[in-house]
């Protein structure tokens, strides 16, 4: 029908839409699991699934179209008030979800469009579908759905007659994919009615000149016809005769022949398709009215509540490149600024003002720009609530989940990569931590447990905790625990706030028994080791019996660094100012020196690993080592030895590789103001140091 | 149809075109293709762990811009740098992917016409050490230019091919 390339790009936009309603329809029916059944929800949860359906049947996903039909019954059914919101009914259409979501998943993997469980489900929800409209029979007896005594609704006959306007095609519109889903409802019989071609000199080929008459035996109500033709409404002539059983049908197959004797025999759905497949230059040449169809269907549907926000898709690197770019006039107006304070005041005092209204605006546009890229952590928390409704039946705990800050922006790599270190910390929380009602009474404290993320900005960082009333960490046991796995030795000296982080070392888990919610291997330590690559910091507080504070710091942004000068050797170097614990002169902390091992300095009673950065690097000129910089990594905490530590500012980061190659220990490069390049340090290029850990 | 005859014709006059630099007292020449710029000696910033011939990184309108001096990388005595010191920035494609690099040389010299057939094959020279990193010798007017092989010289200088790591 269309370009290949055109109808994959609807695909895609299809496929991205379903992630929405997927979102939309779990939101809901998260409400609906509380016991809300308005109007408002009932209809933005029966949206999102029939736009999924109408979607998935279009791009040709029948299973998932077939699917979300069978649970956009059952909500029908609710909307219509003709059952209630029931608890069971709920889990059922969770269930469905969860399946269209897998279905989802594959499709944009390019893998199977089926799941094994989707017949099941289906099942199930067309069995609790007639149970429901059983009781209703029983309850009221004008129930629009005729039921004969055996339950089984009665076929009923209804006349067709669809002739799309002759620009039918100019929006996208395929009669042939309409009338498929009509032929789903039940048997169809169907006339093509040719009368009004006209001669092939006036044939326009983008036109349609087609209608279709027929008859439909089918059990459903006519709203459901008509939902079939819902986008395309105003685009054609749409007749639905209900006919009265048996005995006037040959009369009305009759009239049909007759309204259509002229020129078309009766022609079945296959000889339709046909005839449709034949001619593709009829929407070929439509292209370009054709793409933008999938969406202007869309703004005629009322907009779901509370999600009013204008969007716009844009493909990411189209973003990348802006930002690039307004990096770069960041670099030439820091110059410009140079060259203008250098020059002489009395010639410069104009220059000197625009350089100042420069100065503004590209701060201005950088940050504008950079928002283009920023998403409200809402997206991530969004799918909290669903799981830890499912894991507090599964674990039998009672839990309150409160979010706070969910319109705190977040770049959105560094955002899709929290989104699994959330989660592992949620459910850390609801496993570990939160207490079973019994022993939260037995302790005092109130059944249900409170579990509350926090998200909000503060000095250029976005910081999101985690925060349970529960149990706590028992440090003693983390302690003995860690002594046993060789993480600590007997003889260190850790204070509380030490032992509670041990919580994050590499092959440390507590979960005495291994169960399927946590304890799978995936420990804390993925959890810091995601947060760390994405220049953030994680730090956990914890009473024990009163509860745990789970603390993470990340950058707004992975394109622009806070970043600390320091100078090593004879060149200036950048050090994440995010991943500086603290600074000192080197003579404060008994540095001192492992034969075979490397350096040590002390620092809070226990001794780092120490880097000579410049002896690291082979630089050429010694470094005199006057300051250590101590800096978080994967492992540990690790002391940089440099010269001296100048001033903090704002970098773009630029890549090696893209001319060079990737070089441990650094995480690229930046331009200063002077336009020299300055290299920028990475912490964790030095945590494989064949140093402390190791050695000890 | 006419534009297309002049554009190639151009490409083909183009591609015998070389820009020649100096090393010491020798002439040495590449393809004008994959030149992009010139540019006057300047500050750099050195490289962790990097052999000597690889100086450092430049800012080329904020691209990070490895430089490799070619006095070094073809183990000749060194000089200071002056003046007339000049870095050609030259791009080669790599593994699909154009890489942009600055070779440091005394100073550039000219831009010469050279045919196919007035380019002596480099298998006559022998014992040299790289051998590869030469593509042959051309003579100007009695005067013999050395044109090298970009993409062995910058790949072996930045150990960018696989396996051939630090």
């Amino acid at each position: 029908m269309m370009d290949d390339d055109d109808l994959e790009e609807l695909k895609l936009i299809f496929l991205e839409e379903c992630l929405e309603n997927i979102e939309l329809l779990e939101q809901g029916l998260m409400r609906m699991g509380e016991g809300d059944s308005s109007d408002d929800t009932l209809n933005e949860v029966f949206r999102a699934a029939h736009s999924i359906k109408g979607g998935a049947a279009t791009f040709g996903y029948h299973p998932m179209s077939e699917l979300t039909h069978h649970m956009e019954t059952l909500l029908d059914e609710m909307r219509a008030e003709r059952r209630d919101v029931v608890e069971g009914d709920v889990d059922l259409l969770f269930a469905g979800l969860d399946v269209v979501q897998t279905i989802l998943e594959n499709s944009r993997s390019g893998g199977s469009s089926d799941h094994p469980e989707r017949k099941d489900v289906e099942k199930k929800l067309e069995a609790s579908v007639l149970d429901g409209s059983e009781a209703a029979v029983a309850a009221c007896h004008d129930s629009p759905v005729p039921v004969d005594a055996a339950g089984v609704a009665v076929k009923k006959q209804w006349k067709i007659r669809f002739a799309p306007n002759t620009e039918f095609y100019k929006r996208g519109n395929d009669p042939l994919l309409l009338l498929g889903e009509v032929a789903r409802l039940g048997d169809l019989t169907l006339t093509l009615d040719t009368s009004d071609l006209p001669l092939w000199a006036d044939f326009d080929p983008n036109k349609n000149y087609l209608s279709w008459l027929g008859t439909l035996e089918s059990t459903v109500d006519d709203s459901e016809f008509m939902e079939i033709f819902e986008w395309v409404d105003d685009d054609c002539k749409l007749e639905l005769t209900a006919i009265v059983p048996s005995a006037e049908i040959p009369a009305v197959q009759e009239e049909l022949l007759a309204a259509s004797n002229q020129s078309a025999g009766s022609v079945s759905v296959t000889a339709v398709e046909r005839k449709v497949e034949h001619s593709p230059a009829v929407v070929k040449s439509n292209n370009d009215a054709c793409a933008p169809a999938g969406l202007n269907a869309k703004p005629k549907k009322p907009q779901a509540a509370g999600s009013d926000t204008a969007t716009i898709r844009i493909a990411t690197d189209k973003i990348d490149q802006l930002i690039n770019m307004v990096g770069e006039l960041v670099i030439t107006q820091s110059m410009l600024s140079r060259v203008g304070a250098q020059s002489h005041p009395v010639d410069v005092e104009e220059l000197r003002e625009r350089l100042t209204d420069l100065e503004h605006h590209t701060r201005d546009l950088q940050e504008s720009v950079m928002q283009v890229r920023m998403l409200p952590l809402s997206s991530a928390f969004s799918r909290l609530p669903r799981m830890v409704r499912d894991l507090s039946r599964k674990l039998d705990k009672d839990v309150e989940l409160v979010l706070e800050g969910g319109t705190t922006e977040l770049d959105k790599t560094v955002l899709e990569r929290m989104i699994d270190p959330l989660v592992h910390l949620v459910r850390n929380s609801l496993d570990h931590g939160l207490e079973t009602p019994d022993e939260r009474v037995e302790a005092g404290k109130p059944r249900t447990g409170v579990l509350t993320l926090t998200a909000k900005q503060e000095s250029g960082n976005v910081i999101i905790e985690i925060v349970d009333d529960g149990k706590g960490i028992n440090s003693e046991k983390i302690l003995v625990k860690a002594q046993e796995n060789g993480i600590v030795q007997p003889d260190d000296d850790l204070n509380l706030d030490q032992i509670n982080q041990l919580i994050f070392a590499p092959g440390f888990s507590t979960a005495e028994q291994v169960s399927d919610v946590s304890g799978r291997g995936v420990g804390m330590d993925v959890v810091r080791r995601n947060i760390v690559d994405l220049g953030g910091r994680v730090h956990v507080h914890s009473e024990f019996g009163s509860g745990t504070r789970v603390e993470i710091r990340l950058p707004l942004s992975l394109a622009i660094l806070d970043g600390q000068l320091v100078r090593i050797a004879d060149q200036t170097f950048v050090i994440p100012i995010l991943s500086i614990v603290e600074t000192l002169e080197v003579s404060q902390t008994e540095a001192n020196s492992i034969p075979g091992a490397g350096n040590v300095c002390r620092f809070r009673g226990v001794y780092l690993p120490t880097v000579d950065v410049a002896k690291r690097f082979e630089m050429p000129e010694k470094s005199s080592g006057r300051m250590v910089v101590i800096v978080e990594t994967h492992k540990c905490r690790t002391g940089l030895l440099v010269d001296d530590v100048l001033g903090q500012q704002q970098v773009v980061i630029k890549p090696l590789d893209k001319n060079y190659k990737p070089v441990e220990g650094l995480a690229g490069a930046t331009i200063m103001s002077d336009g020299s390049v300055a290299l920028i340090l990475d912490p964790n290029g030095f945590s494989n140091e064949p140093m402390l850990a190791d050695a000890a | 149809m006419q534009l297309n005859t002049i554009e190639s014709k151009d490409i083909a006059e183009t591609a015998d075109q070389y820009l020649t630099f100096l090393l010491g007292d020798e002439e040495y020449g590449v393809e004008i293709l994959k030149v992009q710029e010139i540019k006057s000696w300047g500050p750099y910033s050195r490289l962790p762990n990097a052999p000597d011939y690889l100086l450092g990184v430049i800012n080329l309108r904020g691209a990070i811009v490895p430089i490799i001096d070619l006095r070094k990388r073809f183990s000749l005595p060194t000089i200071p740098y002056t003046a007339t010191t000049a870095t050609i920035i030259v791009h080669i494609e790599e593994e699909e992917q154009i890489r942009v690099v600055g070779l440091v040389v005394d100073r550039v010299a000219d831009v010469y016409h050279l045919s196919e057939d007035a380019i002596q094959d480099s298998a006559v020279l022998t014992g040299s050490e790289n051998p590869n990193f030469i593509r042959g010798l051309g003579q100007i007017d009695g005067k013999m230019v050395i044109l090298v092989n970009l993409e062995p010289i910058v790949a072996s200088s930045l150990q960018t091919i696989a396996g051939d790591g630090v």
